[in-house]
């Protein structure tokens, strides 16, 4: 049996004695586009860095194609970034103020010593191919809208031709008028590059619309995960049954019965006993404040993590 | 109705090394005491400029350039900054977008909430005024409100902080109450819970609200009556179910559509091609029409009429 593309098996990640990430396990078939939603605080920032090998585990293993990431990164750290690419939540602040866009553009070549020519004809052509102008090139970043910008990093993680791109907020601080079309280039790209995506975001709209796969984490854990569109349609943890209900709408007909959840994501330093959800669960008993939930399969693809799943 | 705010015509200019940006551009709005407004838009469409301007809270390198603010019969835009200072955070209250900036980190929570009800009653007691203090935390969903009175807004959640300026500005007992893009910053789970505490506010807080968003849907559950503004224009306005029901404007129907649609065959989203017109030279005739797919050479040179619809509002093209 062919290994899956990415694997993630309890994977855990600690600042000090802070846990952001608690034993995660998930999984990510080459060509996909897999997203993981989550609030702040819930780790999956976190995850995504250590996807791109930007931070360690404190436990558990990532593994490529079969491989763990730490002896890809222990044999060839250069290698193992031309593979995974990261792109930031805020463009502008990921790409350097004091440098222009050429040579922002021109860094990921010299970093990896690569051919300058070939490698800068692939420049141009991305460019072309995400409709940049070539006046961008003499542009600094505080000078590019953010489309543009976000172009640019996009420009940026493809020059290496990575296998797999770990989106964090793709869209985040772009107008709803505009995201459509940012999400139709990268879903383009992706076919054209063969690329695997790995989406973190907030937006559930977002992650409905562009992913095959999700995965809902809640303060380190994934709660519940499975194919989109089947989650979507009915979830199995009481939490995500609360985020969808809480996507605010305009049509009256689609408007869900309102779940306020009560109360705010503790702390991962002091994580709540048994379920982590439980005092802010509506269904919770008394087994969920003592007993931890063991992630159990509810069929089609699907887990839970939950003693009393809804449906 | 009685008319609380009236704005007419309003034009603001801010001064920039390109030159005047015409952030606002003959703007009208209404607000009725004891309604519900919401002003929504995208980036740069003027919706925050507009709600600032209700008080007159603008930045320094504004300017009125035409047209008018009357609140409550006061026309603002001539009065001096005293007759100004007086109307902020007592006829008029704002809650802002970042709770954080908006709260003095050197004082507790105690001194914030005291200083706007010794404000509104100076002859008010110590006891009366703790008082009155704790039944607002606790009304904006604070619990223990007794014991963090006494602390600093850094040992309160975001979520929080947005309660503890709500709590402010009713403390001020305000007629108008503005809020400016209040749950943009905050989780959606907690997004929801202060539209909800917004909800239940509205049946016994007796004054107007204006409420600022960028998001179609949290405007629909809370508002009476909504604004869509683009590019420094109103261009439609009207009930939150006739606008939402049958929008009249392109640019409302094809945010609508970014905001709703499904992804069809391919997973192709919506999405409006074009950009926001740069406003220091904004297009003479309509300011959507560069990027409108039913324009007409008569649209590209004299700003549209604004028409009138039988169910409720108006808009501002020529198809409607």
């Amino acid at each position: 049996m062919t290994p899956p593309f990415l694997a993630v098996d309890r994977a855990r990640i600690a600042y000090g004695a802070l846990v952001a990430v608690h034993d995660v396990s998930l999984s990510v078939a080459r060509g996909e586009t897999a997203g993981l939603v989550g609030e702040s605080g819930s780790g999956k920032s976190s995850l995504g860095k250590a996807l791109a090998c930007l931070i360690e585990l404190a436990g558990g293993t990532i593994r490529l194609e079969g491989t763990d990431l730490r002896t890809l990164a222990a044999a060839d750290r250069l290698a193992l970034r031309r593979r995974v690419q990261m792109m930031f939540q805020d463009p502008v602040s990921s790409l350097s103020p004091r440098l222009k866009v050429r040579s922002l553009l021109a860094e990921p070549i010299r970093v990896h010593g690569l051919p300058f020519v070939g490698s800068w004809r692939r420049i141009e052509a991305l460019m072309a191919r995400l409709g940049l102008a070539p006046d961008l090139l003499d542009k600094y970043p505080h000078q590019l809208s953010g489309g543009q910008a976000r172009r640019v990093a996009i420009v940026r993680a493809l020059i290496l031709n990575p296998a797999l791109v770990v989106c964090d907020e793709p869209t985040a601080g772009l107008d709803v008028s505009v995201q459509g079309e940012l999400l139709n280039l990268m879903r383009d790209l992706q076919a054209e590059h063969a690329l695997t995506y790995f989406i973190i975001s907030h937006n559930l709209t977002v992650i409905r619309r562009v992913t095959d796969r999700v995965a809902v984490m809640y303060l380190g854990e994934i709660v519940e995960s499975g194919p989109t569109d089947a989650l979507f349609a009915a979830p199995a943890h009481p939490y995500t049954a609360a985020l969808i209900a809480a996507t605010p709408t305009i049509d009256p007909t689609r408007r869900r019965a309102q779940i306020v959840l009560p109360g705010e994501i503790p702390s991962p330093r002091d994580p709540p006993s048994g379920c982590r959800f439980h005092p802010r669960c509506l269904h919770a008993q008394a087994r969920c404040r003592h007993e931890p939930p063991a992630p159990r399969t509810i069929g089609d693809g699907r887990t839970v993590a939950c003693h009393f799943p809804l449906g | 109705m009685t008319l609380l705010v009236d704005v007419r015509d309003l034009s603001i200019e801010f001064a920039t090394a390109r030159g005047a940006v015409h952030a606002l551009n003959r703007v009208s709005l209404e607000v009725a005491k004891g309604r519900i407004i919401g002003i929504v838009g995208e980036s740069g469409s003027g919706k925050s400029t507009l709600a600032l301007a209700l008080s007159r809270l603008l930045p320094a390198n504004a300017r009125i350039a035409a047209g008018d603010i009357v609140f409550d019969g006061v026309a603002l835009g001539t009065q001096p900054e005293r007759v100004l200072a007086a109307l902020r955070g007592a006829r008029i209250a704002t809650v802002f977008q970042d709770p954080m900036t908006a709260l003095n980190p050197l004082f507790t929570i105690g001194t914030h909430l005291g200083d706007v009800i010794r404000r509104r009653r100076p002859a008010l007691a110590a006891g009366e005024v703790r008082a009155r203090a704790i039944a607002m935390l606790t009304r904006v969903g604070i619990p223990d409100a007794a014991r963090r009175l006494r602390q600093h807004p850094h040992e309160f959640s975001g979520g929080m902080r947005q309660r503890i300026l709500i709590a402010m500005a009713l403390l001020a007992e305000p007629d108008l109450l503005v809020a400016d893009e209040p749950t943009t910053a905050l989780d959606v789970t907690i997004e929801r819970q202060i539209v909800d505490l917004f909800r239940t506010l509205k049946n016994d807080f007796a004054g107007s609200i204006v409420f600022v968003s960028h998001s179609l849907g949290t405007v629909a559950e809370l508002c009476d009556e909504v604004v869509v503004m683009y590019a420094g224009t109103v261009v439609e306005q009207g009930p939150v179910a006739r606008v939402f029901g049958r929008p009249c404007h392109p640019y409302t129907q094809a945010l609508i559509r970014c905001e709703t649609e499904e992804p069809g065959t391919g997973r192709r989203l919506r999405s409006i091609p074009g950009e926001v017109p740069d406003l220091v030279t904004p297009p003479p005739g309509c300011p959507f029409a560069p990027r409108c797919a039913e324009a007409t050479p008569t649209c590209r040179q004299a700003p549209p009429p604004w028409r009138p619809q039988a169910d409720g509002g108006a808009a501002a093209c020529v198809l409607a």
